[in-house]
Order: C-alpha cells, then structure tokens, then sequence
C-alpha cells in the first residue's frame, strides 16, 4: 500500500469534504454566482407574512427570479423581486403569495395575464395582486356560498321539479340547440365574408389613418365656414326663431288635437293595462313556472345571497362588475324608436359579457307579392312589410388597449363588432355587423357614442346602410346605464319607500 | 453542613479557575497561531488524526443514524400519509443537528479523549516542561494546532456524516420501505437549502472548538500520574460532550 | 554566573522554599543535595523559569530571570540544557527525533548535518544505532542517555540534571556519573545537579549545597563538606536515620 504523508492524507480528505459540499450545496439549492443578474420589479402587498428574502419567484410553476428584499413602507410590504434577464413580466401580471405544499415554505407566483400585454421596465412596479385572506376566512366564506348555493338548488328543484317545469326545461334546451345550429350554419355560410370585411375594414382604417389631418382640417374649415354663416345671417335666423315661436303654438294646438285623439284610445288603453294586469296578478298568484320563480321569495332571498357571497368573495380576486342599460335611438327613416335593454357583466377590466333585449319596430320582416295583372302582362311587385319584434343579443367582449371587439349573437342572428374608444372612453366608434345573408347583404351599423357623465350618453350613427332591404336610416339616441353598486342602491331605496305588504 | 458548603465553594472556584483557564489557553493557543514559524507539520498530523482516523467511526455512525432517523419518521409521517417527507425530514435532521452533533461527541470520545491523554502523560513525564525548558512554548506547539485541526476537521467529518446519512435514509426509505426515489430525492431538494448545510457545518466547527480545547486544557492540566491522566480523558469527553450539547442549544437558536 | 537570592516559594501555604541563597560558578559542577521532598526540583525549575518565586531573585549573568517577559526566557532558555528525572523523551518521536528535536525547532539546519550532529551526540552519551528506536523501547539507563544527548544537542552553557541516577542500579549510575564528567570536560559547561545519590556527588562536584527545610545549610567543595561538623549535613552523607533531620 502507498504511504501517504499526513498531509497528503489530510488534503485527500478536505477534497472529498468540499466535493461533498459543493454537490450537495448545488444540488439542493442551485447557488447562484452573480446573484445580481437579471433585473428587479416590486409589489406592494398589505401583508407577506411567512415570506422570506431569497423565496423564489415562479411564473407557472418555474422559478424565474428571488425575493430580493422586503421592506415596509406607508404600512405596506414592498418585495423587491430580482427576475432573470431573459424572462418578461407583462403589466397584466397577477401577483399571488402562494404556499409550497401544503406546510411548505412562501413563495410568489407571477399568474400571467394576456400575451400581448406591454412588460414590466426594470425596476418598475407590478400592481396586480390577489391577496388571499386567511386561510380561515376563505374556508368561512366558502362554507357560506356552499350553504347558500344549497338552498338555491333546493329550491330550483322545488321549481323545476313538477311536470310544469320539466316542460319548461325542455323547451329550453331544444331553444338551445336550435340556436347553437343556426349558429354553426352562420358561421359556415358567412366565412368568406368575414374575410373580406375584414379586410375593407383594415382598408378602411389604413384610409382614416393617412387622411386624418386631411379631415381635420376639413371640420376646421367647416366651422369657421359656419362661423361666417351665422354672422351672415344674424337677421334670418332672428327670423328663424321667430318662426319656432309660432311653430311651438301650433304644437300647443297638436297637443290638444293629440289629446282628444287619446280620449277616444283611452278605452283601448285600459283593456290592454287589463290585460297586463291579469298577467301580472297571475304571475303574482304564483301561477306557471315564471310565477312561481318569482313568488318564491326564499329563491329571491337566496339568490341574492349567493350572488352576494360569490361577489364578495371575487370581488376579491377581481373587480367583478356588473351593468344595466337601456338606451333608445330614433331611426329617422323609419320615423320609430328601437329599444335596448342591456346587462353586461364584466368579470375582468378587459374582457365582458354583453345580453340584450331588443325591441326593433322593424324587427319583423314580411315580404308581400303582389301580381297585378294588366291587359296580359302580370306585374309581380315586392314589398316589405317590418313589424315590430322582440329580438335579442349575447356577446362576448375583448378589450385591446382602446379597441374592443366583440361577438356572438347579435339581434338574435350572428354577428360580430368593434368598439374604439377615445377621449379616455368618453368617445365610442361603434362598428357592428349581423345577419349576413347573401341575397341582400348583412346588417351594418356605424356610429358614435359620447358619455354625457357616469350614466348617461347619447348616440347617433347610420343603421343598416349596405342591404338591399331599403331600411337605411340615419339615427339618434339616448340612454343610461348603472353599475350594480348603483342599482343595489337604488333598489334598496326604492323598495324601502313601497310599503310591503 | 459547614462541608456542604465549603465543596460548593470549591466546585464553584473550580469551575471558575476552569473557565478561565481554558479562555486564556484558547487567547494563547490562537495568538501562538500567528507567531512565526508556523507548525505545519504538527497541524497536519493532527489533523490526520482528528479528521482522517474519525473517516470510518463518523461514516458507520452517519449511515445508521440516517438509516434510523428515515426508519422512524417513515413511521411517524406514514400516519399523515406525508412518506413523501422522509427525505426532507432526514436530510434536514443530518444538515442541522445531528450530522455536526453526532461528530462532535464521536470525535470528542475518540480524539478528544485521545489527546487529553496524549497531553495527560507528556504532562506527568515532564515531556511538556521539556519542551518549555528547550525553548519551544507548550502551547504553540502542542495546544495550537489540535485546536486547528478540531475547528478544520470537523466541518469536513460533519459534511461527510451529511452525506453518509441521507445516503443511509435513502437506502431505507427508497429500497426497504419503498418510498419513490424521484419523490425521495425531489422533496429533500425541495425542503433543504444551502443555508442549512453550511448553519450545521459552523456549528461543527464550533464543536471542534470546543472538544480541542477541553482536551487540551484537561491534558495540559493533568496532576497525579497514571490515574491523573485516566481522570483528565474522561474529565474532558464528559465536559466536552455536554458542552457540545449546550453550546448545540445556543447555536441553534441563535441560527434558525 | 548564577546568583540566587532569598528565594522563597510556598505551595498553599506550605513553605517549600525559605531563603535559598546561592551562588554557582560558571564551567563548575554544583550539586545540591537534600532528602526527597525538600524541594530540590523546585528550585531547579525556579532557575530555569518553569516556576515563579513568590519573593527572591535569580540572577543569571546580571539578569533577573524571575522578571523576565516570556519571550526573553524564551530566549535564555536556549542557553539551558535540562535532563529530567525520567529523562522526559517525546513518546511520539524516535530516538533520533528526540535528539534532532532542539535544532530543528531553533536551526535552520540541513537534515545531512542534522544526522552527524544525532550520530554524535548519541555516541558521546556511549550509544550506538538506537536513533530509530522508540524511546519506550529503550531501558532507563538509555532514556537517561538519550536525554543527555538531547539536552546537550545545542552546546547549551547550563545544563540541570535533576535525580539522574533516580531508578539504575549503580553500576548504571556510576556510568551515567562518568558520562555527566566527560561531556562536561569537554566544553567547560556549567552543570546544576540535584541528586541524593552520595556516591554520585562526591565523583563529580566540584561544588556541593545542602538543601534542608527550605534552607542552603551548608555548601562548599567535596573535601570541605565531608569535613564539615554540621550535624544534618554528616547525618544526611552518612545516611542515618536518627539525628536532627526527622523522619515523619
């Protein structure tokens, strides 16, 4: 056997030590050398208790950075994170103090938001976060939804559980299929189109773009033109007025004439309110299926709880924000107003779900032919006969930036639209297009939308100008709409002041 | 009664005159460290000794504490359904505590002992005034480097013990208990971090510290011949086991 | 060359030292006597420095080595050789290494020379091809050699003996009694013997003191102490039990 000096006997051993140490070293932590690679971002939590300096940072499930530092400031904890050089945080980022198994040490997850969202610069700040509360607190909340959601579906099946409501049910689900095929089928027959309207529509804002000083410039010249107008005729519009005056007279006169005309509807009216009003007692009376969901109060009650619960407890993830609107607008060819009733449900900032009512007065479309015949020949006329109709809309939404395109059923036909908004939203472009039939071309409406405040705006644009039904018209509009904090607010007033019974 | 208290006063002023004896020794012993000419040759064959001749005692107790450690929290953890956390569990044990512990009182029984001896009997031959009447200082030469050689070695042995116990655990849990081996080795890397091994390996030094010094000090201190000498081993494995054990306690709580 | 002066030394309150005053000459063998326990090794180590007195001074060449600094005993110890009662080899070292061993820690000397100074010294003390024996291997008459070589290995000017015939039979000791006389004649070296051994004292003093109850009773040369009346001194050479120095 070789003799070894101690010294080469102690330096054989001291090398196994230290090989020893730097495999296990590595192998259970990565030691990074140059820790200062790589670039920091920071989020401000309210708490990161059980967070360590030097936790990993993951973005799904990979580690891509380290807690740099935690420090508090304005009584909130700011983690400093260093993020490798080669991964991108974007702005849309959710920051979420997750828990490594399930006694296992803190660390922070990056959820990431959409793809072509902007990135985080170095050094900048990530303030999207989900904070969990307590894991008690959760669990409560929970344990609350699940009690509530319990009830609900109890009594749903109280509701839905007679014969009556099986029947409903049915009708509902062969509604459904109906509507999903007709959908496929729009969507088969309407491909190519699509394309092309893409297409001119791409075409079309190349066009605003390259000429938008062009119409700048345009409306400047218009104004001061109308400036020089208005000086012009100072007299005839005096004139003008004048003449509104006795316009407005003889509106007084139309009022009464309007009036009279009333007396004699007036009976008329009061059937139709009879009518109503023995529908509305007998969904009061809790008869038929709508009756009963309505009656039942503990469904009410119920649901509201639940839609409390849920919304607390999202609330929480995100802003959960719900919309009611109507608006009217005044199409000027058809000398009626169409309607639209509208909730939106908007579970992210950039992405919402849009459901109308639609009450369009040329919503029904009949076509009459006539045949005239005259001395041997025979005239074959077409005419379209519209009529009121009920129709209705479900959409899906997407926000890019200040763009919006959304799409799904659309006046109870397929469709799809853009909104483009400006002016911090107080401007909308709005662009839709639907019911695309090749025989006489689909269903587009352009127009503007501008807030007068946090309710109310008003409307204008041009309906349905490519088809070869003739109902191009020109419109005019207003209407409201209300967040749910607003209508919680409104309904609790409202039904504190009718007094229950 | 008188008796009672007057040992106490003794055992006390022992105690004292012990503490400070070794307080100065340990201020000579690394003030000789830095005085030219260094004992190389001295440190390495302590060294050698400390480190190189525990290599197999440290392995075998390595191994089956690890094998034990894995055996017994296979049990414990079976009941929460978390096998999955015998890895974790043994390797945390080996790095923090048990892996510098276990050295420190292994190498106090075999070296520390040893060279309470070894300086016991150069004491009551006189081989140590022989060394001061040739102009060599006792201490520098003697005292300096086996405490060197404690605070070098036992971070070695300590990591050697690491590594031989998690191999002990993994040998039980993965082939006689058959806990997944991904499993086994992905936890452990998951739960252990760099701080932990190298927290352990201070306290080993530390511990080296410790057991040297007491057997220096019990060593060179050593009266009343062949007994004297038998009395100042167990004197410093007895003293330097607790002390590890103490001195283990504070550690800990100042590093975690 | 060493003057020692009321020196005085106490072991918890027991006096072991009680005013030594002595004096002893440079190149001379000065022996002192005294029964077993009288402190004869604590005052040899008072002269070499390993214990501090509580009162007195030791004058080496002028020097107070009792106020010294460590570093400056350090120094002077290199001027000492000392050969202790069990003769003190180093267990972990070879006969020769023992030897070697005040060079190498002092000299920068070549392992070649290191050999030849070894091979002489050993054959001075009457040793032949013993340096890579174990010291435990070797009798005591040959540990008392090898630690002769040892402490002469640095040509010392003082060399202590202390007890060196302690434990040989006496033809052992009269050859370790020759062996102190020849490597003393040859360099002229200073040499401090404590011994009871009578025999061993009168072949080789050149000066005696009489160590008693922490006292020099009585010093002088061969001829004068073995004429000297004093009672503890005649009964102490003549080996008596009965007379002043009592037996407990």
């Amino acid at each position: 056997m070789l003799k070894l000096s101690p010294e080469a006997k102690v330096g054989i051993f001291v090398l196994i030590g230290i090989i020893l140490l730097v495999y296990m070293s590595l192998r259970v932590g990565g030691i990074q050398f140059g820790r200062q690679e790589g670039y920091e971002i920071f989020i401000k939590f309210d708490s990161v208790a059980g967070l360590d300096k030097d936790a990993s940072v993951r973005v799904a499930g990979v580690e891509v950075g380290r807690v740099q530092g935690i420090t508090l400031q304005n009584n909130k904890a700011k983690v400093v994170l260093r993020i490798s050089a080669d991964v991108k945080i974007g702005r849309d980022f959710t920051a979420v103090l997750k828990t490594k198994g399930l006694l296992g040490e803190r660390y922070v997850e990056l959820v990431p938001g959409s793809p072509n969202a902007p990135s985080i610069e170095p050094g900048g700040e990530l303030t999207r976060i989900t904070t969990y509360t307590d894991m008690d607190k959760l669990i409560t909340i929970l344990n609350d939804v699940a009690v509530d959601i319990k009830k609900v579906s109890g009594s749903l099946a109280n509701v839905l559980g007679g014969t009556e409501g099986e029947a409903s049910l049915k009708n509902i689900v062969t509604n459904i299929e109906d509507i999903t095929e007709r959908l496929d089928n729009i969507v088969k027959t309407n491909d190519e189109k699509f394309g092309t309207i893409m297409t001119n529509f791409e075409a079309f804002s190349v066009l605003l773009k390259e000429k938008g000083p062009e119409i700048t410039d345009g409306l400047q010249a218009v104004s001061d033109n109308l400036n020089e107008v208005i000086a012009e005729n100072r007299d005839t519009l005096k004139d003008g007025f004048g003449n509104l005056k006795a316009a407005t007279a003889k509106l007084g006169d139309t009022m009464d004439t309007i009036n009279k005309l009333a007396k004699n509807v007036e009976p008329k009216i009061d059937e139709s309110v009879n009518g109503i009003n023995s529908i509305v007692k007998k969904i009061d009376k809790g008869e038929g299926t709508l009756g009963k969901l309505v009656n039942d109060t503990t469904v009410h009650d119920n649901f509201n709880k639940t839609l409390t619960g849920i919304n607390s407890y999202l609330g929480k993830v995100e802003s959960f924000k719900t919309f009611i609107g109507y608006r009217g607008e005044y199409l000027f060819d058809a000398s009626d107003t169409k309607s639209y009733l509208s909730l939106t449900l908007q579970p992210k900032a950039d992405k919402y779900y849009l459901l109308e009512i639609i009450d369009d007065p040329r919503g029904k479309k009949t076509t009459t032919t006539t045949d005239t015949a005259v001395a041997g020949t025979t005239t074959t006329t077409k005419e379209v006969k519209t009529s009121d109709s009920l129709k209705f809309s479900v959409q899906v939404a997407k926000r890019f930036k200040d763009l919006a395109l959304r799409g799904g059923i659309i006046e109870s036909t397929g469709g799809v639209g853009m909104d483009y908004y400006m002016f911090k939203d107080r401007l909308r472009f709005t662009f839709e297009a639907f019911d695309f039939d090749k025989k006489r071309n689909p269903h587009l409406k352009a127009g503007l939308r501008f807030s007068l405040n946090k309710y109310f705006f008003i409307t204008g644009g041009y309906d349905d100008f490519v088809s070869k039904l003739k109902l191009a018209s020109p419109y005019l509009g207003i209407g409201f709409h209300f967040e749910d904090e607003d209508i919680k607010y409104l309904l609790s007033s409202a039904s504190s002041a009718i007094p229950k019974q | 009664m008188r008796e009672l208290f007057e040992n106490i006063g003794k055992w006390a002023g022992r105690v004292v005159s012990a503490a400070g004896g070794m307080a100065l020794m340990l201020f000579q012993a690394i003030l000789w460290l830095f005085v030219p000419p260094l004992k190389l040759r001295n440190t390495f064959r302590q060294m050698e000794f400390v480190g190189v001749k525990s290599l197999f005692v440290v392995i075998l107790t390595g191994a089956f504490t690890g094998a034990v450690l894995a055996l017994q929290s296979y049990n414990a953890l079976k009941r929460f359904g978390a096998e999955s956390l015998v890895g974790p569990t043994v390797a945390l044990s080996m790095a923090r505590e048990l892996g510098p512990v276990l050295t420190g009182l292994m190498v106090t029984g075999r070296a520390g002992s040893a060279m309470a001896t070894e300086l016991g009997t150069m004491r009551v031959t006189e081989q140590i005034d022989a060394l001061y009447t040739m102009a060599v200082n006792p201490v520098k030469y003697l005292v300096s480097p086996r405490i060197l050689s404690g605070v070098l070695m036992m971070p070695v042995l300590a990591i050697i013990t690491d590594f031989v116990g998690v191999l002990g655990g993994y040998f039980v849990a993965v082939k006689m208990l058959g806990v997944n081996s991904g499993v086994y080795i992905g936890r452990t890397v998951d739960f252990v971090k760099p701080q932990d091994i190298f927290d352990g390996l201070i306290k080993a030094s530390v511990f080296g510290l410790i057991l040297s010094l007491v057997a220096c000090y019990h060593g060179f201190n050593t009266a009343g011949g062949a007994a004297g000498v038998g009395e100042a081993a167990t004197k410093s494995v007895v003293l330097g086991s607790v002390l590890i054990l103490v001195a283990d306690y504070f550690l800990t709580s100042v590093m975690f | 060359m060493i003057k020692i002066i009321d020196l005085k030394k106490y072991f918890n309150s027991k006096k072991v030292l009680d005013g030594v005053n002595l004096e002893i000459e440079k190149g001379k063998i000065t022996v002192i006597i005294g029964r077993s326990g009288e402190g004869k090794s604590v005052l040899i180590k008072h002269i070499i420095g390993l214990l501090k007195p509580d009162f007195g001074e030791i004058f080496l060449d002028g020097q107070d080595i009792t106020k010294m600094t460590e570093r400056e005993l350090n120094e002077v110890h290199r001027r000492f050789g000392m050969l202790f009662q069990g003769a003190a080899l180093f267990d972990s070292m070879t006969v020769g290494e023992n030897v070697a061993f005040p060079l190498r820690e002092h000299t920068e000397m070549p392992e070649n020379d290191l050999k030849n100074i070894i091979i002489e010294k050993l054959r001075k003390v009457g040793l032949k091809n013993v340096e890579n024996m174990m010291p435990a291997d070797l009798s005591g008459g040959m540990k008392k050699r090898v630690g002769l070589a040892r402490a002469i290995a640095m040509d010392p000017e003082i060399v202590l003996f202390d007890e060196p015939t302690t434990g040989l039979d006496p033809v052992m000791s009269d050859n370790i009694a020759t062996l102190i006389l020849d490597t003393q004649r040859d360099l002229k070296t200073t040499y401090i013997v404590i011994t009871h051994d009578i025999p061993l004292t009168y072949k080789i003093a050149d000066k005696i003191a009489m160590l008693h109850e922490g006292r020099i009773v009585e010093q002088g040369d061969v001829d004068y102490m073995k004429s000297s009346p004093n009672p503890i001194l005649r009964q102490f050479l003549e080996g008596r039990s009965e007379g002043p120095i009592k037996v407990l």
